[in-house]
């Protein structure tokens, strides 16, 4: 009883010192999957696009056609007493444009795994 | 009178404790899942295309336009960081110490790096996949306990 009395005490004293923190932030909105199944290939122009997704977050040159590209950041951050662990996971989105200003292809395949929440830093 | 100002005093440095943050910390951050060798064995040069490396890999960080063709990028970063404060346990020796600011009583050992992977498939003008290739430098992070090593 007093080794259990000792070792909570001993785990409030330390979390007093370091604390413990889950956070969560996120750059940029998801993307709504209403939205991307709005723009349709050889139909939607460039202006449609920009209304739908808005500015896009990069504007690439590839083989002729303009590229716009959006992406989004989710981060989960973990710490618990000395330890600290932050998962940042990316996605993206491309809509190729053509000469003509029409979409020509849509580049948005299977999303990614959404990070985990660690703190745990050793390890893969 | 004395037992009361010990009172006063610890109560003083837990305060400071908590507001100084941690003494010892491993931090890490990681963006992205690192691709492996296994990951990219489905690519042929010449024969696979755009479509079958986003079916497969989802969709890259970045694209890329050079005289020879397209270029896919997938990024994955590890970042390591170690950082003690040596110092941090004087004051419970040394109480008069408390009247030296934080920031003047610190000895922080710190070290770590940035790893970086980046996996490159590089198509030609018709997507089809002209070759691929990692640029690793994943030894680069590490928890560094002693700073003044090479």
């Amino acid at each position: 009883m007093t080794r259990a009395r000792t070792m909570i005490a001993l785990a409030l004293s330390l979390s007093l010192l370091n604390g413990c923190a889950f956070v969560r932030g996120k750059y940029g909105d998801r993307f709504n999957p209403a939205d991307i199944d709005a723009i349709k290939k050889n139909v939607s122009t460039r202006s449609e696009v920009a209304a739908r997704l808005g500015a896009p977050d990069r504007i690439i040159e590839i083989n002729d056609h303009e590229v716009f590209q959006y992406y989004n950041y989710d981060v989960k951050w973990g710490t618990v007493l000395f330890f600290s662990r932050a998962n940042v996971q990316g996605q993206d989105l491309y809509v190729f444009i053509s000469g003509s200003g029409v979409v020509d292809d849509l580049v948005f395949g299977k999303a990614k795994p959404s990070p985990e929440f660690q703190f745990w830093p050793f390890g893969d | 009178m004395v037992t009361h100002r010990s009172a006063q005093l610890a109560l003083l440095l837990v305060l400071l404790l908590v507001a100084s943050g941690c003494p010892i910390r491993w931090q890490r951050v990681t963006l992205n899942h690192p691709i492996k060798s296994a990951d990219v064995a489905f690519i042929v040069p010449g024969q696979t295309t755009f479509t079958d490396v986003l079916q497969q890999l989802g969709v890259p960080d970045q694209l890329k336009d050079s005289k020879a063709g397209p270029i896919a990028q997938y990024d994955f970063l590890d970042v390591k960081q170690f950082k003690v404060d040596l110092l941090w346990g004087l004051p419970f020796v040394v109480p008069a110490l408390l009247v030296v600011p934080d920031s003047a009583r610190n000895f922080d050992l710190e070290g770590g790096g940035v790893g970086s992977d980046h996996f490159r498939v590089f198509f030609d003008s018709n997507w089809v996949t002209r070759y691929y290739a990692f640029e690793i430098h994943s030894k680069a992070t590490e928890f560094v306990l002693w700073p003044f090593k090479d």
